[in-house]
């Protein structure tokens, strides 16, 4: 017995042997002994029965482990509803640079009518700066108290975003200017379906069926989402999928529930995977295709 | 998570049995994969398939289910009937006992990258994912493995390490 000659010869039974393995020992008669050896021992094991599980068996089993996965999921939830956690529900919930989510488009409500009026002063000859600066008072206190009586953020908090929002100012309207209108859609869903999700708890991989496709969840889902996402057909083509991660340039949004959904793979079980919600026990959803590139977004 | 755990099911399971070799502690420790799974599926970060995690974790249960059942005292396996020697019982449960017998004799280290390969049909790559080692130590494992269990069958009767029975 020669452990290299078992090596080689058993990765060319499976197939893993290199060609210039095989070379090497091409007409070498340990190495024919020795592979037909290894390969009656596979053939024993390759052979032999599929261990199936004892009728009932699975189903107990899954059973149980659902029950512990409820359980998970529910503590989980009530961990998430503490008072310690920052407030990240309904409309106070943050946008992705830390905004509560009304916070941009009253940024910007704001910022043009004190623009306005600073540039109706010096237009009308009486602006000096002292007004002007008057005008940039009341506007930050304005912002100030709203982010106090929406979050009830300590002072340094809000001076550390106001500072922020000082910094960018100039780009601030610019860059959030597309969103503003679709923030608000966004808010006024997400709102609805907050009130839907405490029903929903965490059986929602259960009731999307996309009949083999994959599926990456990254929206706020509701029952009739839930049922509306079922009937899609994606135009996917399993076999090169793989799964949506970094390497495929894939950012799932940070503490947010991904679901992939159950897809068969050339016959292969599915993959699913499903990621934590964040704090707020919200759940986003993105359909995407083979190349993990966003088909849909809601 | 349900549909998830089904499809899966069956051959977390095989994995299991073929690892433990009986019924019961496969039963045990099949229980155990479904748990950790559902307990472990929110740190799970998709860098590997579901399908080599939850395999990953299924061999590590039914290891750990043989490491608990070195711990308890059994019967001693040359005590165990040779079924291929029972005419009485049909081939398929002979050669299913004659696989539950021969599978726990090779070294621990070598069983799982065997029963991943020639049960499950595995390649190597999958196969040092799902156990975290590196395709050479792999490659190395099944030939062990399989030069283990060529030595058992040729003598069922001896079941001293064939690495050193030069």
């Amino acid at each position: 017995m020669n452990p290299e000659i078992d090596k080689i010869a058993s990765a060319a039974i499976d197939g893993e042997a290199t060609a210039e393995e095989l070379a090497r020992y091409e007409g070498d008669p340990g190495f024919s002994a020795a592979k037909s050896q290894l390969e009656v021992a596979s053939e024993f094991v390759s052979q032999s029965e599929v261990p199936k599980a004892p009728a009932g068996l699975a189903q107990a089993q899954i059973a149980l482990a659902m029950d512990q996965f409820r359980a998970d999921a529910a503590q989980r939830a009530v961990l998430a509803a503490q008072p310690s956690v920052p407030p990240q529900t309904g409309a106070a919930k943050a946008s992705k640079w830390g905004f509560p989510r009304w916070f941009v488009p009253a940024f910007c409500s704001i910022a043009v009518l004190a623009g306005l009026g600073i540039a109706a002063q010096n237009f009308s000859g009486g602006g000096d700066s002292e007004s002007a600066a008057d005008q940039a008072t009341a506007t930050t206190e304005a912002m100030e108290s709203m982010i106090a009586a929406d979050s009830g953020s300590d002072g340094d908090a809000i001076d550390d975003r106001m500072e922020e929002g000082a910094e960018s100012g100039a780009a601030m309207p610019e860059s959030t200017e597309a969103m503003s209108d679709d923030d608000s859609a966004d808010e006024a869903m997400e709102d609805d379906a907050m009130e839907d999700e405490a029903e929903l708890g965490f059986e929602l991989p259960d009731l999307i069926d996309l009949d083999g496709a994959p599926f990456v969840t990254n929206e706020t889902l509701t029952p009739s989402r839930v049922a509306e996402l079922a009937t899609k057909q994606p135009p996917i083509e399993p076999e090169t999928y793989d799964r949506c991660g970094p390497e495929h340039n894939f950012d799932a949004p940070d503490g947010e529930l991904v679901l992939v959904i159950p897809f068969t793979r050339s016959g292969e079980p599915a993959e699913v995977l499903i990621y934590d919600t964040g704090a707020d026990g919200g759940r986003t959803a993105l359909i995407v295709n083979e190349r993990c590139e966003v088909l849909s977004q809601s | 998570m349900n549909s998830l755990l089904a499809t899966h099911y069956d051959r977390i399971y095989a994995i299991c049995r073929r690892l433990a070799g009986n019924d019961a502690d496969a039963a045990d420790a099949s229980q155990e994969a479904l748990m950790a799974i559902v307990k472990g599926i929110h740190r799970f970060d998709g860098r590997a398939s579901f399908k080599t995690w939850s395999y990953r974790v299924a061999t590590n249960a039914a290891l750990d289910e043989l490491r608990r059942r070195k711990r308890r005292p059994t019967p001693a396996m040359a005590d165990i009937e040779v079924p291929s020697t029972a005419p009485s019982i049909d081939s398929e449960i002979a050669n299913r006992l004659a696989i539950d017998d021969a599978l726990p004799q090779i070294p621990e280290e070598f069983q799982a990258p065997v029963v991943l390969r020639d049960l499950l049909g595995m390649d190597y790559a999958e196969i040092a994912a799902t156990l975290e080692l590196p395709a050479g130590t792999v490659r190395s494992r099944i030939a062990r493995g399989r030069r283990h269990l060529a030595k058992i069958l040729e003598d069922p009767g001896n079941q001293t390490d064939p690495e050193k029975r030069q």
